[in-house]
């Protein structure tokens, strides 16, 4: 599968604070891609180096396979990219925001946009400066969705938005996901989780892990094992165990790379045979707070 | 293109209070101006150097011309909010992930200032001109040459400005940095007086004018706001460093040729009467001792007028070598045919004073000038009503008011198109007015001679308004007293220069001025050259010359 976006140890110094540090990111074309992680890990800036918004300290970046340095001009006339803090023209109403835009993009699909102002519920006579930020964020999505872009690059668009507009925007995404690639940094992991197809987790500048979502669920595993006498915990567990606690004859820990018979078989290695195992998939939540925490501890 | 002018007219109706605003004030200068050219009397503008200010803003503090300072700064503002409506500073605007050429982007301001900076200037040109009773399309280079200057001038400097600020404010506290520096640097230059009439360009305009274009270049090509704003720091740091290190005395002996041998001086200098040591004052710094060294010019030729720029004294110190006062400006003071008295000022350390006081010094005064040949003179008898000079002009002559005699004499009142005349000079005997005399006037002595001198640079001047004024205001000029000499003493002798508009202080002065049927000369003095003269005097005595109070 051909990538929509492909970095390559990519590196952004601020002054002696290093936001990325050797990032590689690969997102398939046609994908949905989920970039997670706390705050300060970089996501906002690697998508802005992406978007040729920032210049990269080192490393290169590709976008629909052009050199992120390179894109500019009409290359964005195939890239739709919404961010919570962009600045939109305030003093402009909804609808002449729209016209606006409208010639810059050969593809501009009228009645398309038609459909996304009745989707979105956008008020065409209200100045964007007066709407909400929901709203904000639904006017600038219908912007960036008009001109059937083949990526679409959201930053941390649910951020502070009620559940109901949450929910609108998703489903504006979602109805363009079939035509473009889609990468979305963002927090709500409860949201992601429902569409994206694939994630990647960011953390003090470094992806920790990028894969397919269903592959994902697959590996993580929340454990919970009962021992008939309280086991000695190891003092150096598996690194791919997480989180390992234990109360009483209760040991729990999260696996990061669950197969069956190999982590039964590290168990027993580890801890001994268990009385009782149970292997429960965990939500993107879970395995975030699990991944922070745990990046957290090894500091 | 079609985006260009897609983005311009987002800008258009965006900033539409601005224009119409702008818009109006150029509506208000079409109608106030031309009053002004009607209202404006030889008091208020004069011959000399005020004339200077005819066409410019300073006279328009007073009055409705304050409007016309308005306008330019109704077009700065909407200039820059259109720049910072699709601002180029931050990571944060929607229109930088957006298919905007910085091409067009750039062009789409550019056609906002043609559009509604220069192209309504150029309205307003066109109309006074034809107002003024000048043929428009007679001055279109000269029209478009004024819309060059006001975009070089005006508006690149604050677009340039603009590029590199996020809000007005932002750009209002550039800008009082910017006044903090031009303050700082007329303080440079007032310590450095051969900067002021000596050229170092082409390198200053080069600097001003390369600098925001690259500023502004780069803004929209690349965004690298922080390497922009520190480009202004290169015409800042350029302009304070030609200041302080140009190469002064060869720029002055190559701009002032000195005398060829065998090569007969224009003028001669010999020292005036003796000061005396009236009016005790001296030098800011009290290790200075100032100088006043009376001159007194004779000329080859008595019908040349002399620009006086700069003076340098040298004097011999007790021990033979020679001290150098250095440079200093005569700030282009006139000394018309008839005028022959000046004086170079300069300061001395009072301890080489001290030690010269008691003996006889020896001198060299250098004056680097400027002299103008007598041409085509012509006699011509004013007449009534509007009439047009050769040089362009067009002027009439007040009709007598005998509610305009008292202060201030009859003059001939001027328009020209884009500027004043190139050097138009006129001689009168003011007996020979034609202007109505009270009956209790007293009469002026039979050679009673009034004289005025108007001249310009070669190109047109930076201003809204193409319709320069002047008035050739019969002034007699006498080799008396300095104003500022007489007003600071009681010594009654001292010679200076005294610019007199007749020969006594009387009202009488004041009525021999020019109404139709005045005759008058007029001529055309060609510029000669630029010369330094230098020429040594002995046995000074530097007491005798009066230490002054510090100008």
């Amino acid at each position: 599968m051909n990538s929509a976006i492909r970095t390559q140890n990519l590196v952004k110094n601020f002054r002696k604070v290093e936001a990325l540090r050797g990032l590689n990111l690969d997102v398939p074309e046609g994908a949905i891609y989920a970039l997670v992680g706390p705050n300060g890990a970089g996501k906002t800036t690697a998508i802005k180096i992406l978007m040729n918004i920032f210049g990269a300290t080192r490393g290169r970046a590709e976008v629909l396979g052009i050199d992120s340095t390179r894109l500019r001009g009409r290359l964005f006339s195939e890239i739709g990219y919404v961010s919570e803090n962009q600045e939109l023209p305030g003093w402009m109403r909804v609808d002449a925001f729209l016209t606006f835009l409208r010639p810059f993009y050969p593809a501009w699909d009228h009645e398309l946009e038609n459909e996304l102002v009745r989707q979105f519920d956008l008020p065409p006579d209200r100045k964007l400066g007066d709407l909400s930020r929901g709203m904000r964020m639904k006017a600038a999505l219908a912007g960036s969705l008009a001109y059937h872009p083949k990526l679409i690059v959201l930053d941390e668009p649910f951020t502070g938005l009620d559940p109901l507009v949450r929910d609108e925007l998703i489903q504006g995404l979602l109805s363009r996901a079939e035509e473009s690639t889609i990468l979305i940094s963002s927090h709500d992991l409860g949201e992601v989780e429902t569409f994206a197809s694939h994630v990647g987790y960011l953390e003090r500048g470094e992806l920790r892990f990028s894969e397919e979502l269903t592959a994902l669920a697959d590996r993580f595993r929340e454990v919970e094992l009962t021992f008939a006498t309280p086991p000695a915990l190891p003092k150096t567990a598996p690194e791919s165990w997480l989180q390992l606690s234990s109360s009483a004859a209760v040991v729990r820990f999260v696996e990061s790379s669950f197969d069956p018979e190999k982590t039964h078989q590290q168990i027993r290695n580890v801890l001994g045979e268990a009385q009782n195992a149970t292997f429960s998939p965990m939500s993107l939540r879970s395995i975030f707070l699990a991944m922070a925490k745990a990046g957290r501890n090894s500091e | 293109m079609k985006l260009t002018f897609h983005i311009f007219w987002k800008d258009a109706r965006h900033l539409w209070r601005e224009i119409a605003v702008s818009l109006a004030l150029l509506i208000v200068c079409a109608w106030s101006i031309p009053r002004e050219w009607t209202d404006a009397g030889p008091g208020l503008v004069a011959a000399t150097g005020l004339a200077a200010f005819s066409s410019g803003f300073l006279s328009g503090v007073f009055g409705i011309r304050l409007l016309v300072i308005l306008l330019p700064v109704s077009w700065l503002f909407a200039v820059v909010r259109a720049i910072q409506s699709d601002s180029l500073v931050g990571n944060r605007q929607f229109w930088l992930t957006r298919p905007y050429d910085w091409r067009q982007l750039l062009a789409a301001k550019c056609l906002f200032v043609l559009t509604f900076v220069n192209l309504p200037l150029l309205i307003l040109d066109l109309y006074l001109l034809a107002k003024a009773g000048f043929v428009p399309t007679h001055y279109v280079v000269g029209l478009l040459w004024m819309q060059l200057l006001i975009i070089l001038i005006l508006v690149l400097p604050i677009a340039a400005l603009a590029t590199v600020t996020t809000t007005v404010v932002q750009l209002l506290l550039s800008l009082l940095v910017l006044v903090l520096y031009l303050v700082g640097s007329s303080f440079l230059s007032e310590r450095i007086p051969a900067s002021k009439f000596t050229s170092t360009e082409p390198f200053p305009t080069i600097l001003l004018i390369a600098t925001p274009l690259a500023m502004i270049v780069l803004q929209y090509a690349r965004r690298r706001t922080m390497l922009s704003r520190w480009l202004i720091l290169v015409p800042a740091a350029g302009l304070v460093l030609i200041a302080v290190f140009a190469p002064y005395r060869t720029l002055i002996s190559r701009q002032y040729a000195a005398l060829q041998p065998g090569e007969q001086p224009p003028i001669q200098m010999a020292l005036g009467k003796n000061l005396g040591t009236w009016g005790i004052g001296g030098h800011p710094d009290p290790k200075q001792v100032g100088i006043l060294l009376p001159l007194v010019i004779s000329r080859a030729d008595p019908g040349l007028i002399l620009v006086m720029e700069g003076s340098q004294v040298e004097v011999d110190e007790p021990n033979g070598s020679p001290w150098d006062a250095g440079w200093r400006s005569m700030n282009s003071m006139q000394l018309l045919p008839g005028q022959n008295i000046t004086s170079v000022q300069f300061a001395m350390p009072t301890g080489l004073y001290q030690q010269l006081r008691d003996s006889d010094a020896r001198l060299r005064v250098t004056l680097a000038f400027t002299y103008f040949r007598d041409a085509s003179r012509r006699t011509f008898v004013v007449p009534a009503g509007t009439f047009p000079l050769p040089e362009g002009a067009r002027c009439s002559a007040p009709a007598d008011d005998p509610a305009r005699m008292y202060g201030r004499p009859h003059a001939l009142m001027c328009l020209a198109p884009l500027r004043r005349p190139a050097s138009l000079y006129m001689t009168m005997k003011l007996n020979d007015s034609t202007c109505a005399l009270p009956e209790n006037a007293e009469p002026l002595p039979d050679d009673s001679t009034g004289s005025a001198w108007v001249h310009s640079g070669e190109s047109a001047e930076l201003s809204i308004d193409p319709v320069a004024q002047f008035a050739l205001m019969p002034l007699m000029y006498s080799n008396l007293y300095h104003p500022h000499e007489l007003a600071s003493s009681d010594h009654p002798h001292v010679p200076g220069w005294h610019a007199s508009l007749g020969v006594n202080n009387s009202t009488s002065q004041y009525l021999h001025g020019i109404c139709p049927g005045t005759p008058l000369t007029l001529s055309n003095p060609q510029k000669v050259g630029d010369m330094q003269i230098t020429q040594p005097f002995e046995n000074v005595h530097l007491p005798d010359i009066s230490k002054l109070p510090w100008r």
